[in-house]
């Protein structure tokens, strides 16, 4: 006999067999199979050993896989019968579990593509990572709660770009609003910005047609968006045409743009070239440092250190407007969106204090869901004693009974989430009214977002179902299959009550929420302004050229009845946005007061119903008060001194001021800040704004008759006009919004609360039939029976109230430090959602406890 | 009794023939010697786990053998009833082919 060789079948593929093939003991099957692999290695070679090895693994996975199977299959067979029936012989049970769970789940699922919307902003350009905007600071010059502004002087950039030509590209950035007109269409076009062409080379918005090297090199070019396209060529060919801007300027199409995404900050639907304004501005404005009057965006090289560069902008900084020191600093694109507060941003920017607050409502309710659950499951757990007991004593094992009722909670979680989907497609536009997204799902391409589904259907299924799951299986078979239940009953009732007082306490807080916004609203709205805003529209006059007309304009309108007055001024009184130095002591020395600044017409103070407290109104056609009058509010009256206020001279600019009169105070911004200083001045050459009073009874014929009128006179000009009362309105947009969600957080809140509530008392007022029986039998009244049933539910409501006050005192005290004029926090709101609480407690619990109590004790005794 | 499928028949004859060795291995072999067919591994386990279920084969361990890589060898070996069983077929099976010559069933192909 040769020498025999002994060579063993690979480790891993015994591995694998040890493990997939039935073994009879001790590995003797292994065993075996290594002595045949031996046997074929020693007569055929290695090659044929080793594949006959791996062909008997190969060939026995099939009926190890079945085996495997076949029993957690039998034993999933068995729990989903289990749960099916369950559901089916609890239908209202089944039914509140998974719609309130469903509630949940779609606030969740909205919150989660808002939140994702948000965080996206401005990640979409291939540069995002390495683009700034260069902010400014002013030292002590606070304005709209800030002293950053967004806007840097138009110098900075090309002084920026002649000092670090390696380290940075940078554009300018201008917005302006322009009349636009082609041929016999002329809008009104907000988002129209001037860039430098860099601005194509940093930012990743896609051209479709033109050549983003040389579209905006020259002057009067610009590129327009897909919808621009649509808006005023209709199926033409726009490149090259000639658009007319402001009745001034041609400009010409050079390209064309895809619409811009709604997630970028920066919103534009023309682009035109900035060398464009290089030759309307004036040489102060490109190259004074006290002149802020642009953006500015940079493109840091990808290997320049952005804290270095920051530092190193230290060599712009200079004293800026009103000789407030400042210095310019690099804020990343990809903060913009939720970054801190900065003056001018637009008001679409997010806030990261909303994203914050919904995510926590939206936990919230998601809680209140998940608790529902539980407790329900507890309590019915009485219920499921038995089966749990027959299943331990055939052998169930703890691990399989907690696997068996997580299992049930995720199937209950996951039909949930199905029917969440529905919800959500249904909520979908509502919630996007409400945050001002454009939010839209795609179910099928969304890959990170079906996971999230995926990933929000376990942790809702977990997080309601670990808890009933651990105690369930903890029972102890002997004690449950002898009727023992008191002590289950005792050991739960407290975890029970705690979840319900929680879940109560966070309906409360959002009750007092909802109430103090919805109050604090309703204050805002029906504070006395000061002034007469009703049925008034405003129409905006932004072109100089317009009122070279306007007198025709004016005594064409003064000719209909229903238009009762007329005035003009620069901004509208509540909108007042100019600032301006006052010296007090004369022209170029002495204390300076700062003032805001309005140039009015002489009827403007009379049209708007304002108070002449001292002094005089502006007289009409009045040279002298043309030239130096102004009208103080009494604030500034006041910090001038109000008693010797009239007559009073000051240094304005380069010129001389007499404070002719003063008018009683009103707001002319939004509720947020306290009334400051303010002067009115008297001006034919500065106004842009008209304001027409209306006869309210007939608003629409009035307005048909202006705009023909409009036409007539200013052919060339759009017509555009909107109610001062919903421009007010308006301001509080934001908080508006927030109080609506807080009702409908609110409401979900309480209908969960309530549904929890609702099938607790059911099972309640069920455990009890028998103890309300001998109750009855011995005599108790039904008011008896009643107090009983409900008397824990009003403490835990209680309780509640104790948890959520002090809570929702500190949110909304802090909310309303927002607001310079605001309602006091009375107690009298927090009792009342105490009370509403407790109401809506005892109505859902009363049906049940009335059912219950009136009851005949013979059919719930007969049996015993 | 019970008949015994084809296969349980030829492995307790196998185990009866190799006595003292009659684990899968050498059973396996002789089937194989027998009917020139390939028998997996699977199908010499089955019908030996049937036949110790029905009580007409028992098994026992051996020592562990350095060539199996150090594990056991499970051997089976005839209970009486298994003796019986045998005894059994082999009574039918002549009594049934008694008289049926082969060469005259091939003239009939």
């Amino acid at each position: 006999m040769s020498k025999e060789k002994f060579k063993n079948p690979p480790k891993l593929a015994e591995w694998i067999l040890s493990y997939v093939y039935p073994d009879r003991g001790y590995f003797t099957s292994v065993g075996d199979f290594r002595e045949e692999f031996v046997e074929i290695y020693q007569s055929s070679g290695c090659f044929k050993a080793n594949l006959w090895y791996w062909m008997q693994i190969a060939k026995s996975i099939p009926s190890f896989l079945r085996n495997k199977s076949h029993w957690s299959i039998v034993m999933i067979h068995n729990y989903l019968k289990t749960a099916l029936r369950n559901i089916k012989r609890h239908k209202g049970f089944s039914l509140i579990n998974t719609a309130g769970l469903a509630i949940g789940i779609s606030c969740c699922i909205l919150i989660l593509q808002y939140i994702r919307h948000e965080f996206s902003f401005d990640k979409f350009h291939e540069n995002s990572m390495y683009i700034y905007r260069v902010i400014q600071q002013q030292e002590g010059n606070i304005y709209q709660g800030t002293d950053i502004f967004n806007s840097v002087p138009a110098i900075l950039a090309p002084s920026v770009r002649e000092d670090f030509p390696e380290d940075a590209k940078v554009t300018r950035v201008r917005n302006y609003e322009r009349q636009v007109r082609y041929i016999d269409k002329q809008f009104y076009e907000k988002f129209f910005l001037y860039v430098e062409p860099e601005f194509l080379e940093m930012f990743s918005f896609p051209i479709i047609k033109g050549d983003s090297k040389t579209a905006l090199k020259e002057p009067y070019t610009v590129m327009i968006t897909r919808d621009m396209v649509k808006k005023y060529f209709g199926e033409e060919d726009p490149l090259n045409k000639i658009i007319n801007i402001n009745n001034e300027q041609d400009y010409r199409i050079t390209g064309i743009l895809e619409n811009v995404p709604d997630n970028s900050h920066l919103k534009f639907d023309f682009l035109a070239s900035f060398s464009t304004l290089l030759g309307t501005w004036g040489q102060n404005q490109l190259t004074s440092w006290q002149n802020s009057s642009v953006r500015a965006y940079l493109q840091l090289a990808k290997n320049s250190n952005p804290q270095k560069f920051n530092s190193q902008l230290k060599k712009y900084n200079t004293v800026g407007f009103g000789g407030h020191p400042a210095s310019f600093h690099l804020q990343p694109l990809t903060d913009l969106h939720l970054g801190k507060k900065i003056a001018f941003d637009s008001p679409g920017k997010g806030d990261i204090r909303y994203i914050y607050l919904y995510s926590a409502i939206t936990l919230f309710i998601l809680l209140i869901a998940c608790f529902n659950y539980m407790n329900l499951s507890i309590a019915r757990s009485f219920v499921r004693g038995k089966e749990i007991g027959i299943r331990k004593v055939v052998g169930a094992k703890r691990k399989s009974i907690i696997f068996q009722f997580l299992g049930e909670s995720l199937v209950f979680s996951f039909s949930s989430l199905l029917l969440g989907l529905i919800f959500v497609i249904v909520a979908l536009p509502i919630f996007n009214s409400l945050t001002e997204r454009n939010i839209k799902f795609d179910l099928s391409t969304d890959i990170i977002f079906i996971s999230c589904l995926i990933g929000l259907g376990i942790f809702a299924g977990l997080l309601s179902g670990i808890y009933p799951a651990m105690f369930l299986s903890s029972f102890n078979p002997v004690k449950i299959l002898k009727g023992r239940t008191d002590s289950i009953s005792k050991s739960t009732s407290s975890v029970r009550n705690a979840l319900i007082i929680v879940q109560f306490a966070i309906s409360i807080c959002l009750i007092i929420c909802a109430l103090v916004i919805n109050h604090q609203l309703h204050y805002i709205k029906n504070t006395k302004l000061g002034l007469d805003k009703d049925s008034i529209i405003t129409i905006p006059m932004t072109n100089e050229k317009m009122w070279e007309r306007y007198n025709t304009f004016k005594n064409e309108l003064s000719q209909q009845a229903n238009i009762l007055d007329i005035a003009a001024s620069k901004s509208l009184p509540t909108e007042i946005d100019n600032t301006a130095q006052i010296k007090l002591g004369g022209q170029s020395h002495g204390e300076t007061l700062r003032v805001w600044l309005n140039w009015i017409d002489s009827n403007f103070i009379d049209f708007y119903k304002m108070k002449i407290v001292l002094g005089r109104n502006f007289i009409k056609d009045s040279l002298q008060d043309l030239q130096s009058a102004y009208i103080l509010n009494e604030t500034a009256a006041k910090a001038i001194g109000l008693e010797n206020a009239v007559g009073k001279t000051f240094g304005m600019w380069r010129n001389k001021g007499q404070i002719i009169g003063v008018v009683e105070d009103f707001h002319f911004a939004p509720l947020h800040s306290k009334i400051e200083p303010l002067a009115l001045k008297l001006d034919s050459n500065n106004l842009k704004v008209l304001s027409v009073r209306i006869n309210s009874l007939d608003i629409s014929n009035t307005l048909t008759f202006i705009q023909k009128k409009w036409k007539k006179i200013f052919p060339d000009f759009p017509f555009v006009f909107s109610f001062l009362d919903e421009r007010i309105e308006n301001m509080y947009k934001a908080e508006r919004k927030l109080g609506q969600s807080f009702n409908y957080f609110t409401l979900i809140a309480i209908l969960l609360s309530c549904l929890g509530l609702l099938g607790l008392a059911y099972y309640m007022a069920e455990k009890k039939t028998k103890e309300i029986g001998i109750r009855k039998v011995l005599g108790a009244t039904v008011p008896n029976i009643l107090l009983l049933l409900t008397k824990e539910f009003t403490k835990f409501v209680f309780l509640a109230n104790i948890i959520a006050w002090p809570i929702a005192y500190y949110i909304m005290n802090k909310w309303l430090q927002n607001f310079a004029y605001r309602i006091d926090l009375s107690v009298w709101i927090f009792i009342l959602s105490g009370l509403a609480a407790l109401a809506v407690a005892l109505i859902t619990v009363g049906y049940q406890s009335i059912k219950a109590a009136t009851a005949n004790p013979v059919d719930s005794l007969r049996y015993e | 009794m019970k008949f015994l499928s084809r296969p349980e028949e030829l492995v307790l004859l196998a185990v009866w023939r190799l006595k003292e060795n009659a684990y899968c291995v050498p059973i396996k072999k002789q089937l194989v010697r027998y009917t020139s067919l390939d028998w997996s591994f699977g199908a010499v386990y089955d019908p030996l786990d049937r036949l110790e279920k029905k009580g007409l084969l028992e098994s026992y361990l051996s020592d562990p053998v350095a060539k199996r890589g150090g594990k056991r060898k499970r051997i089976y070996k005839l209970t009486p009833g298994g003796i019986m069983a045998l005894i059994e077929i082999k009574t039918i099976t002549d009594e049934v082919w008694d008289g049926v010559p082969v060469k005259v069933l091939k003239e009939q192909l």
